[in-house]
């Protein structure tokens, strides 16, 4: 006797577990999103986020796509040299950004700030007669020499993210975290907790903000009408890193727990925000290497962070997500040993600061 | 006072008019120019014990003249470093590219800084392979010359460069008063018809003042 019609017998078997992850296995598995629009090697992109942002760019790169770099080094940096002052990382200095609330300030800074109150809202650390930026904290390994060259430095990378955002055709934000530390007083976003990379750490000044849903999706639902405003025809491309935090903040979290909490929250996050612009994808890189069908493997002894394959396999999904001309070339390029090396994770910082 | 007993003399295109102003002088000198500036933007030497080698195929001709240098029984003068102009050239480039009036618009102090110290990274090791053989050394600054808008970040580069071979225990031969004013490098001491170097007269105030850095 044949089974009644129901919504689910009509569904391919994308739709189902056994059929779309079980059975396919870990290199089998295909299809996973219906993307809104291709990319080609014409395309210019933005990558920003937490570190795996920077693999991703890497990744990029290496396959033949045009990274956007607004704020270039200069001649004859040598390339250690390049990574510890920040630059190639991202389109512009400004370091990881975990969370969309520094985004979205960085954002704001670029394309809405008046150069005058920036200065006004620049919180500058200074140590042993040298200045830091707070809201960057290791782009200049030992600081600015000067107050006059760190309110420059900060001109010439919101010229830079400026023009970036004018001169992309495709934006990817990789979100890495929920947990970020406020001015109590100013209430802007610091990158990392003030007393880690640089600064002292000061209880009455500064609080440890865990977000929660409804912030997350503000922040990054201003986001993009910003950019889209800015740049009508961006394309926009959200993932979730898949590299678990290395702390948490919260005296009473577990990291596990408090790692799940992040990610699942920045998941929902990016996934309601895609579902309401007609050019925004979510793009799956946590799902590809965290879900039980990776069984792990793609992360390194420390479980943490990613095997230089784990990128790559992130990054074959993505070309063949999105149509790349290239793409038959992908499993024919090795991954670079060196590629961990050269990223650079703020929070790496924290482990230092464990204790146990 | 007139130099004394030999010199041996190693650099890039800038030593040129300084070897033909020794020779003119009737200084006993030995060496030459090893090659342009760029050529030791990349290792261009090795040693072997106390025999030095000069790495490239240019260079090969140059073997058996460089060899015994770093046992030489004479002071040593240098320019190795001091294709100043090409660094300025370059750092003007990346501003205008950038569209920034000066390097500080664009960079920090501390990036142009590590830039020049990352550019002379294979010369700044031969002065120490010098130092740790215990030669004596001087080394001259670049002939103060290179298009007009590039002239404060030779100066610049030049500041930085400096006190890093100092650092190694060479001496400067400091001539910058003598063949500037405040307009920039004097026609007097530059090569006709050529944008970069420095001429025999460049050379002949080189030589005087070592001259009286050696024999005080």
């Amino acid at each position: 006797m044949d089974r009644p019609s129901n919504p689910y017998s009509r569904l391919p078997a994308r739709n189902f577990w056994r059929t779309a992850v079980t059975d396919p296995g870990i290199f089998g598995v295909t299809d996973l999103i219906q993307p809104k629009f291709n990319l080609n090697t014409t395309d210019r992109f933005v990558t920003l986020g937490s570190c795996f942002a920077q693999r991703l760019a890497h990744a990029l790169a290496a396959h033949g796509y045009t990274c956007v770099d607004a704020e270039p080094p200069p001649p004859m940096l040598k390339k250690e040299n390049l990574l510890r002052f920040n630059y190639g990382v991202y389109a512009a200095r400004t370091g990881n950004i975990y969370t969309p609330a520094i985004l979205r300030q960085w954002i704001r800074w670029a394309l809405d700030s008046d150069p005058v109150k920036l200065s006004e809202e620049l919180e500058i650390w200074e140590e042993n007669e040298r200045f830091q930026d707070s809201f960057r904290p290791d782009i200049e390994p030992q600081g600015f020499a000067t107050r006059d060259e760190l309110i420059q430095a900060r001109k010439t990378t919101l010229a830079a993210i400026r023009s970036s955002l004018t001169d992309a055709t495709v934006f990817v934000f990789t979100m890495g975290l929920t947990e970020t530390w406020r001015n109590r007083q100013t209430g802007l976003y610091y990158p990392s907790c003030p007393g880690t990379i640089a600064g002292r750490y000061d209880p009455g000044l500064y609080e440890l903000i865990n977000f929660e849903f409804p912030d997350l999706f503000d922040d990054l639902f201003w986001i993009i009408e910003r950019l889209k405003s800015h740049n009508p025809t961006l394309k926009i491309i959200l993932t979730v890193s898949p590299v678990p935090l290395t702390a948490s903040g919260e005296e009473s979290s577990h990291a596990l727990v408090a790692n799940s909490y992040t990610k699942s929250t920045l998941r929902a996050v990016a996934g309601s925000i895609e579902r309401r612009f007609s050019d925004v994808d979510y793009f799956p890189s946590y799902e590809l290497v965290a879900s039980p069908h990776a069984k792990g493997i793609f992360y390194s002894s420390n479980q943490r962070t990613l095997d230089p394959f784990g990128v790559n396999y992130v990054i074959e999904h993505f070309m063949r997500t999105y149509g790349s001309s290239n793409s038959q070339q992908i499993s024919q390029i090795a991954p670079n040993d060196d590629d961990e090396k050269d990223v650079i994770c703020n929070d790496y910082i924290l482990e230092y600061y464990n204790a146990n | 006072m007139p130099i004394k007993g030999p010199l041996f003399l190693i650099g890039d295109s800038n030593m040129v008019s300084i070897g033909r102003a020794a020779k003119q002088l009737g200084i006993a000198v030995r060496g030459g120019p090893i090659g342009i500036g760029v050529d030791f933007e990349k290792p261009f030497y090795a040693t072997n014990g106390k025999e030095l080698s000069l790495l490239g195929k240019k260079r090969e001709q140059f073997q058996d003249e460089f060899r015994d240098i770093l046992t030489f029984d004479g002071p040593v003068l240098s320019t190795l470093g001091f294709n100043a102009h090409r660094f300025a050239i370059r750092i003007h480039k990346h501003c205008a590219d950038n569209s920034a009036a000066t390097w500080s618009d664009l960079i920090s102090r501390q990036v142009f800084e590590q830039s020049v110290q990352d550019s002379r990274e294979h010369v700044l090791s031969f002065y120490r392979l010098l130092a740790e053989h215990d030669r004596r050394v001087f080394f001259v600054h670049s002939p103060q010359r290179a298009p007009a808008p590039c002239l404060p970040i030779l100066r610049d580069f030049e500041q930085t460069l400096i006190p890093l071979i100092e650092a190694t225990g060479a001496r400067l031969v400091d001539v910058r008063r003598q063949i500037t004013d405040e307009n920039g490098p004097l026609e007097t001491f530059a090569e006709k018809n050529d944008p970069v170097h420095g001429n025999v007269r460049f050379g002949e105030v080189v030589l005087t003042k070592l001259g009286k850095l050696l024999h005080p």
